[in-house]
């Protein structure tokens, strides 16, 4: 008898706790359909989805490499184009909290964002100015902190004050700091990758739990970090991605605050970010998880994925100017409410559809 | 500390339960004279602060501005203090006996309470744990009791993120949980600093504000947040913690602290995981010697004895959150509505619960 099963069965029989089920899960969501869909997570999304973002930093890599053997601008445009691939493949799965990318501080490595008080920022300048040698090479630029290894740091680098250096002289020190960045972030998003491809490893666990394993217990604990992904994600983007530069009106607007504002890539990122939860939903096939009864609930999500996009997919200017206008700032206030109205659909219905709805205490963990 | 976590100890553990956790001992007692306690809670769109005695009797109720955490109360028991949970900016003090109106008072701009707090300099200051969210640092407001909670200054609270608060028991000390993580109301809930993150407890000198000692953690635990505590009446402050990272290496969520001593931490063995990397409240009973914790995450209480560390007792129920000490073990409360062994719905009780 598991211990689990003992402590259930010991605390009923005396009857006189007040006890009530822990899994509400709902009784036609089996463990075989439950198993398919954190299967199909697993195969369709989380590994192809880490698998491209190393990829594209590999592709990165080779352009930046190519970039500091022959300096141009047609080879910085080249290499830029190959950020914005990066940045788009990274941002599908941004909004995935659980599992390797928390392991030694990933998701930092990656992209060091939010950064308020601009510490990253300041070393990279401090880099730049210092010609810190140790910078440029990959395992001595590991040590180091981990917002100078991600992203953020290329962006500064290939768009911020100064890159034009990039185009005109490959063999400058700027140039071998983006080839150390560039490794850094390759290899980070290859542990990351790889890490849910072990057999045995993350993946299988996150799909097949059981009691013995630490993070994935119960099916319901990996169904909670699925939703969890949807409801924090959608939490993420509205308020550390859309609210920071939108502000309450246009007067509290910071263009500068927005996520890659100086490559211009704010809403490509949005649109990634929301088009990686809406295929992870579908991926997954998580419609297989609703009660008859809700099924309705898939075409509401569905239909506000496209709101989503179809708002972004109207704008054609970058989005954190647009913010500063009271006219054309409507659409991202828009986004705002359409994120929201996600977040409500997953963290209300659809978790409480499945069964799955976190308490008034639980919920905003404090 | 290795927890014994045999079979024989689980036997033990469950009729331990039975009297403590979740029963209250005054069930057969009359409603007179029955213990009271404090806490905050919501119903449909309305937030208050309560008192209610061990029965799940309401016996008062106090409208707050915004949603509250914890509640504090002077020496006498007189006087309580319901704060805003973060990143709210209010707090509302009641004075039980002469039923005047209560007083709401606020943070000053550019800070925002964490929720809890406690009287000091006898019953004279009150200290709050709030954010100094431009800095991106801890401190702790000090508030003149006898002046209107009129806010007098403040002093560091030697950390980022400071959340729970107790006074030791010599009342020379006051030990401030540093959970780590910085916040700013500009990004929600959103953590800013996770591959930063210096977690601590603090022994600050109750005189000044200066630090005595502050005990840090591992690296492979900087995203292990010290959050909630209580202590024993010989000094050692227990404290649950909340985890960042990631679950399959979550380290011991209860760790103890004393002056001058090493941490203590306690392997809960099976019971560790079950806990989801989340605990959300602590409570001792010091006649008992008992510390319970709870996990709305993982719904589920554990007792453990104070001295040992033993596990002496569950309690499994959704959303379980609050706890106090009662004579014999803890009551409990959760978030779904339940008081004791009392349902209150549609009243979401939240986080704590003070015994008066």
């Amino acid at each position: 008898m598991t211990f689990r099963a003992f402590a259930i069965v010991a605390i009923m029989a005396f009857g006189s706790m007040p006890f009530v089920p822990a899994s509400g899960r709902a009784a036609d969501s089996s463990d075989a359909a439950v198993r398919a869909v954190l299967t199909d997570a697993v195969e369709n999304f989380f590994r192809p989805g880490y698998r491209r973002v190393q990829d594209r930093a590999a592709a990165m890599g080779n352009a930046v490499e190519a970039l500091c053997t022959e300096a141009g601008d047609e080879r910085l445009q080249k290499t830029r184009a190959a950020f914005a691939e990066a940045v788009s493949a990274w941002s599908r799965m941004e909004t995935v909290r659980f599992g390797p990318i928390l392991h030694q501080n990933a998701a930092e490595r990656l992209y060091f964002f939010p950064d308020r008080r601009g510490i990253g920022l300041r070393q990279v300048q401090g880099v730049l100015a210092k010609k810190d040698e140790t910078a440029t090479a990959a395992d001595t630029l590991a040590a180091k902190s981990v917002a100078l290894q991600g992203l953020g740091t290329l962006e500064f680098l290939l768009f911020g004050t100064g890159a034009e250096e990039m185009a005109a002289n490959g063999d400058s020190f700027r140039c071998r700091f983006a080839e150390a960045v560039t490794a850094r972030v390759e290899a980070t998003a290859a542990t990351v990758a790889n890490e849910w491809s072990e057999p045995g490893g993350i993946a299988n666990r996150f799909a097949n739990p059981d009691s013995a394993y630490a993070d994935f217990r119960t099916q319901e604990d990996s169904l909670r970090a699925l939703l969890g992904t949807f409801t924090n994600g959608l939490e993420l983007i509205a308020d550390a991605r859309i609210v920071p530069f939108l502000g309450g009106d246009e007067n509290k607007a910071r263009p500068k605050a927005a996520a890659w504002w100086r490559a211009g890539l704010t809403g490509d990122a949005l649109a990634q970010n929301l088009g990686g939860l809406s295929e992870l939903y579908d991926e997954a096939g998580m419609q297989r998880l609703l009660p008859t009864e809700n099924s309705n609930l898939s075409s509401e999500i569905r239909f506000e994925f496209a709101n989503a996009q179809r708002a972004l997919s109207g704008i054609d200017q970058p989005l954190p100017k647009l913010a500063e206008d009271e006219k054309d700032r409507s659409p991202v206030a828009y986004l705002l409410i359409v994120t929201r109205s996600l977040r409500s659909l997953f963290a209300e219905r659809f978790a409480g559809a499945i069964g799955l709805v976190a308490g008034f205490s639980s919920l905003d963990g404090d | 500390m290795k927890t014994d976590l045999s079979r024989r100890t689980l036997l033990c553990g469950f009729s331990a339960a039975l009297a403590t956790i979740g029963l209250p001992m005054a069930a057969t007692a009359e409603k007179t004279g029955n213990p009271l306690f404090a806490t905050a809670f919501m119903e449909g769109e309305r937030f208050g602060m309560a008192i209610l005695d061990s029965e799940g009797e309401l016996l008062h109720r106090i409208a707050l501005p915004g949603r509250g955490h914890d509640v504090t109360a002077d020496s006498t028991g007189r006087h309580l203090v319901a704060f805003a949970r973060r990143p709210g900016t209010f707090a509302v003090a009641v004075n039980r006996q002469k039923g005047s109106e209560p007083k709401v008072f606020a943070c000053p701009p550019t800070r925002h309470f964490y929720g809890h707090g406690l009287f000091i300099d006898d019953d004279r200051l009150l200290v709050a744990t709030e954010n100094d969210y431009e800095n991106g640092i801890g401190v702790l407001g000090l508030y003149d009791a006898t002046d209107g909670f009129r806010r007098i200054g403040e002093w560091s609270s030697h950390g980022v993120g400071p959340h729970d608060l107790v006074m030791s028991p010599d009342g020379r000390s006051l030990i401030v949980a540093n959970g780590g993580m910085e916040t700013h109301p500009d990004f929600g809930r959103q953590i800013l600093n996770l591959a930063s993150m210096e977690p601590s407890l603090a022994f600050i000198d109750v005189a000044d504000g200066s630090l005595k000692e502050k005990h840090t953690l591992p690296p492979d635990w900087a995203r292990l947040s010290t959050r909630h505590m209580d202590i024993t009446q010989d000094g050692q402050v227990f404290v649950g913690c909340q985890w960042q990272g990631e679950a399959a290496a979550c380290p011991p969520l209860l760790l103890s602290f004393a002056l001058g001593e090493d941490r203590r931490e306690y392997d809960l063995g099976e019971l560790a995981p079950r806990l989801d990397g989340y605990v959300g409240s602590v409570s001792v009973n010091q006649n008992e010697g008992q510390v319970a914790i709870t996990s709305p995450h993982g719904d589920l209480a554990i007792m453990l004895d104070a001295g040992s560390g033993r596990v002496i007792g569950l309690q499994e129920g959704v959303d379980i959150c609050g706890v106090a000490p009662l004579s014999g073990g803890f009551l409990t409360s959760s978030g779904t509505g339940r008081f004791g062994d009392h349902e209150l719905k549609p009243i979401a009780f939240d986080n704590h619960i003070l015994a008066l």
